[in-house]
């Protein structure tokens, strides 16, 4: 570790967005490679404060979690509604999430009777709050609003993916074994 | 029965496209529906249908299907043939492959036994089916990799908008039936290599044993050549048909895995509510407060379950608040006229428990003070014992007191 850590650079910037959930990408410029370039001074440092830093293999940063919020199960849902919707469509999945530019105004989440009960579940009823999702999944680092209808996937989506494919090989598992 | 190759090629020239449609229906087809195919690719055919359906039989395109008379299909000899031209065979399994090898185990045995007796003949017989086996596997391995890449081709464009599942499901089947077995079947020191490894040197052994009969030498030397092409090319193709599958596979197989695990946790959703999605170790987030202040995610949520609030107006007059109600006092001057007028009172404050029954229990005792305070009263004591009073919730002990006229 180097003498002084606190001389890191931009310390302080990425606690602030570590700490309070933030994903960065090297679409975060400076961020994302004063991670790259001492990760390890880093991880110490922040340790020492309680808090886990993790790099994911996919080449992100963020800060090993202790709970799942609300706001995580909103963003959850919400990704599985689409990964479904594009399962149905015949479209690679990953491909399909992060090749493209999404319209808002288009998401399949209030086009069938069963997507609206879910979103209902979750106080999500219509559009504006499905944005306030969207919201959050880009102060979390997970998406970027590029214009007033549209947005696109950021890399940490994998964390949602792999999630997913996780659950799918322990269905496989206990299918296997059953 | 004998049909002319040349009758054959032209009638196949003429309706090419017919047979290749009979081709894409490996089911069968009726005699109806055959006519009615027939009579598709031959507009204003008339009666002319039958005839071609009784040249398809005459010259072996068709044969009747083996559960139906009245049902036909595609000659297998045929089958093959279109299919090698559009690359769409059927592809051989390793079961397939391995029995060509134990064919030719068998041929090498009756090469071995030529060899040990100088049979000319007889190695002459054995080297002309042993090419016959290696081009058999030569072309089923070459048929194998064209139609191999046909159907990756066909995955990857997905112009029927296969579901990623039933995509999946197509290329495990050729990865599972026909490359993994392959593979284990065409590895070094596996039955292939081991085979062929044992014909070659018999080979060997015939071009050295018969080298100066200059014709045998030449079939050994050709099956040898022959034995070295079928080696080398069945393993490019298979390396070729691994490398064309192997990324679709990994990504269909991710697919796969990533559609079930989304649908597995929207099952838990649907059933159970938010609580029972199985979010907790895999996605957890950070968050981060300072004592006493709320947590961003709370408040986000707070602020998301009011969005859209509108306030609404009341929807009535808004009334006066009652008056209140004005303490009961007792007026001393009051007291006394009345205490006047009803005297003589044998009981003082039962008389005034009863005229004052709506006073507190303080403004009583107020009012008997009252009594006793005012000296034209003329009040008594008596020498009754102690008499009780209530008042609402409220209990009095007292020596009753007189008044009398003053």
């Amino acid at each position: 570790m180097t003498s002084d850590a606190t001389k890191l650079p931009l310390l302080r910037e990425l606690f602030r967005r570590l700490a309070r959930g933030r994903h960065l990408c090297v679409d975060d410029g400076e961020l994302f490679w004063a991670l790259d370039n001492a990760f390890d001074e880093y991880q110490q440092l922040f340790l020492a404060l309680g808090f886990v830093l993790k790099r994911h293999a996919r080449d992100f940063f963020y800060f090993e979690g202790d709970g799942v919020s609300e706001i995580a199960q909103r963003m959850a849902v919400f990704l599985f509604i689409l990964i479904e919707k594009i399962g149905d469509e015949g479209r690679p999945v990953t491909d399909a999430l992060l090749g493209a530019e999404w319209t808002i105004s288009r998401l399949p989440h209030f086009s069938t009777e069963r997507y609206r009960k879910y979103m209902e579940r979750l106080d999500v009823p219509d559009e504006a709050r499905l944005r306030a999702v969207l919201q959050s999944l880009e102060r979390y680092g997970f998406v970027q609003i590029t214009g007033p209808d549209s947005f696109r996937f950021r890399t940490p989506i994998y964390r949602f993916l792999d999630l997913c494919v996780a659950l799918g090989e322990q269905a496989e598992r206990e299918g296997s074994g059953s | 029965m004998l049909v002319s190759p040349k009758s054959f090629f032209l009638f196949a020239g003429e309706y090419t496209d017919l047979l290749v449609d009979l081709f894409h229906h490996p089911e069968g087809l009726t005699d109806g529906e055959l006519l009615d195919l027939i009579h598709r690719h031959l507009a204003g055919a008339g009666d002319a249908r039958q005839n071609i359906l009784d040249r398809l039989l005459k010259l072996g395109f068709i044969e009747p299907a083996p559960e139906a008379t009245s049902r036909y299909e595609l000659t297998r000899v045929v089958q093959n043939l279109i299919g090698h031209l559009l690359h769409e065979q059927r592809l051989s399994s390793a079961a397939v492959v391995q029995g060509y090898l134990d064919d030719l185990a068998a041929l090498s045995g009756e090469l071995e036994g030529a060899l040990l007796r100088r049979g000319r003949s007889t190695a002459e017989r054995a080297l002309s089916d042993i090419a016959t086996q290696l081009e058999r596997i030569r072309s089923d391995s070459r048929a194998n990799r064209d139609s191999i890449t046909q159907e990756v081709l066909r995955l990857k464009a997905n112009r029927e908008n296969r579901s990623a599942v039933a995509r999946w499901e197509a290329v495990n089947r050729i990865w599972e039936r026909y490359l993994v077995p392959l593979r284990e079947l065409i590895e070094v020191g596996q039955a292939m290599d081991t085979c062929l490894d044992r014909l070659g040197r018999l080979l060997e052994q015939g071009h050295e044993l018969f080298a100066t009969e200059p014709e045998l030498v030449q079939l050994f030397v050709r099956q040898r050549a022959r034995l070295r092409r079928m080696r080398r090319e069945v393993a490019d193709d298979h390396r070729e048909s691994m490398s064309e599958v192997a990324p679709l596979y990994q990504s269909l197989r991710r697919d796969t895995r990533l559609l079930r695990g989304a649908a597995e946790a929207i099952d838990a959703f649907s059933r159970g509510g938010p609580s029972a999605l199985p979010l907790d170790p895999g996605f957890t987030l950070s968050v981060f407060r300072l004592d006493g202040l709320i947590h961003d995610g709370t408040l986000e949520s707070y602020l998301t379950g009011i969005i859209g609030y509108r306030e609404r107006a009341p929807s009535g007059p808004i009334l006066p608040p009652e008056p209140p109600t004005p303490p009961f006092i007792i007026e001393s001057a009051e007291l006394n006229a009345r205490l006047a007028a009803a005297l003589p009172v044998d009981d003082v404050l039962a008389w005034l428990f009863l005229n004052y029954s709506a006073a507190p229990p303080a403004e009583l005792l107020r009012g008997f003070a009252l009594v006793l305070a005012n000296s034209e009263a003329g009040l008594e004591a008596t020498d009754r014992s102690e008499e009780t009073y209530e008042a609402g919730p409220v209990v009095f002990q007292a020596h009753p007191v007189r008044a009398v006229c003053a």
